[in-house]
């Protein structure tokens, strides 16, 4: 299995080098295109990915490649164990990066933890968290609030 | 990513189509919710195909159950459209069929099964990982009083969050208390 042993190098905007497996690489769907097209052969820059997150990156798709063999049961364990201890800054620059590497899986599981980190909160808090601007008149505010206002129970 | 408003990235960049795919992982009520963020979630919430992506992430994982004529459990795998029998706990299985009702309890399903003889209700519970089914029983209830039978054959179930079950037949809603005292609305 020689294939496996070649190793992709990959390089972060703020300049560090990283050496992973082929195997690793490969879990990212923009990679794989690359080695097949035959682009990969020299280090890859990837221009918005900084070496923190592209290190977190490689650490997920370490942690599925090696728990190929695993039941589901524990590589949704991994996987939350791996989710949870990322804050909700970092939890942006994942999703970017896994979406620009095409790691499907990661990209679902980082929506998914902010989905699940923001369903709580008031239109006010997304507001501030997303930094967006409310552009509705008071009014219109007023008419959305009183047609959902079962929505406004925070119960669940 | 048409328009230029659907590149606009927030502070955080995040681009709006990211946004998306996050905002079709929350429950409906959420979104509702924030609908009334800003102008471009309500028309994003609103928008057909971004309804049709929350749908389908809904459904991803999602079943149904229905007991049939002959009382097996079929399930209906929504994501992969495909029908398949499942097996009852194992006390059922072999003994010709009882009174049996599927319900939900505690977000799971249920077999509700009266046994006759013994003038037992059973509620069993069941467990999924991954393709493995596993049942619990739940409750064991005795469900006659002066020698009559309290529950017909087509009965609905639900549970109190002090421990008290609620049975529905005929008209009659039973509490079954956990001290074993039986009450009638």
């Amino acid at each position: 299995m020689a294939s496996t042993l070649k190793k992709i190098i990959l390089k972060s905007c703020d300049g560090k080098i990283l050496e992973v497996e082929e195997a690793v690489a490969v879990q990212s769907q923009m990679i794989k295109n690359m080695i097949e097209d035959d682009c990969a052969n020299e280090e890859i820059p990837l221009p918005d990915i900084t070496g923190e997150i592209l290190s977190m990156i490689i650490e997920y798709c370490k942690m599925h490649v090696d728990g190929e063999n695993n039941s589901n049961n524990e590589l949704i364990a991994r996987d939350a164990d791996f989710i949870t201890r990322v804050d909700l800054n970092t939890l942006y620059y994942l999703i970017v990066a896994a979406n620009f590497l095409n790691v499907k899986s990661l990209l679902d599981l980082t929506c998914q933890r902010v989905a699940d980190i923001i369903k709580g909160k008031s239109p006010e808090e997304i507001r501030l968290t997303f930094n967006i601007k409310n552009d509705f008149t008071p009014e219109e505010e007023e008419e959305i609030r009183k047609k959902n206002a079962w929505a406004f129970d925070y119960k669940d | 990513m048409t328009s230029t408003r659907r590149l606009r990235q927030n502070d955080h960049g995040v681009p709006h189509h990211l946004i998306e795919d996050i905002l079709a992982k929350l429950p409906v009520k959420s979104l509702v919710r924030f609908k009334y963020v800003s102008e471009q979630w309500f028309r994003l919430i609103n928008d057909p195909r971004f309804i049709d992506l929350h749908l389908s992430n809904q459904l991803k994982n999602d079943e149904i159950y229905h007991l049939n004529q002959d009382e097996v459990i079929v399930m209906f795998d929504l994501h992969n459209e495909k029908f398949q029998a499942i097996p009852h706990p194992s006390c059922c299985s072999n003994k010709p069929r009882r009174p049996m009702q599927l319900g939900t309890l505690r977000e799971c399903l249920c077999l509700a099964h009266l046994e006759l003889d013994s003038q037992l209700l059973n509620i069993w519970i069941m467990d999924k990982q991954q393709q493995k089914i596993t049942w619990e029983k739940l409750y064991c209830i005795e469900v006659f009083r002066n020698r009559q039978l309290l529950i017909g054959p087509r009965f609905t179930f639900a549970e109190h969050k002090c421990g008290t079950l609620l049975v529905c037949s005929g008209g009659v809603v039973y509490l079954f208390k956990p001290n074993n005292e039986i009450c009638c609305l």
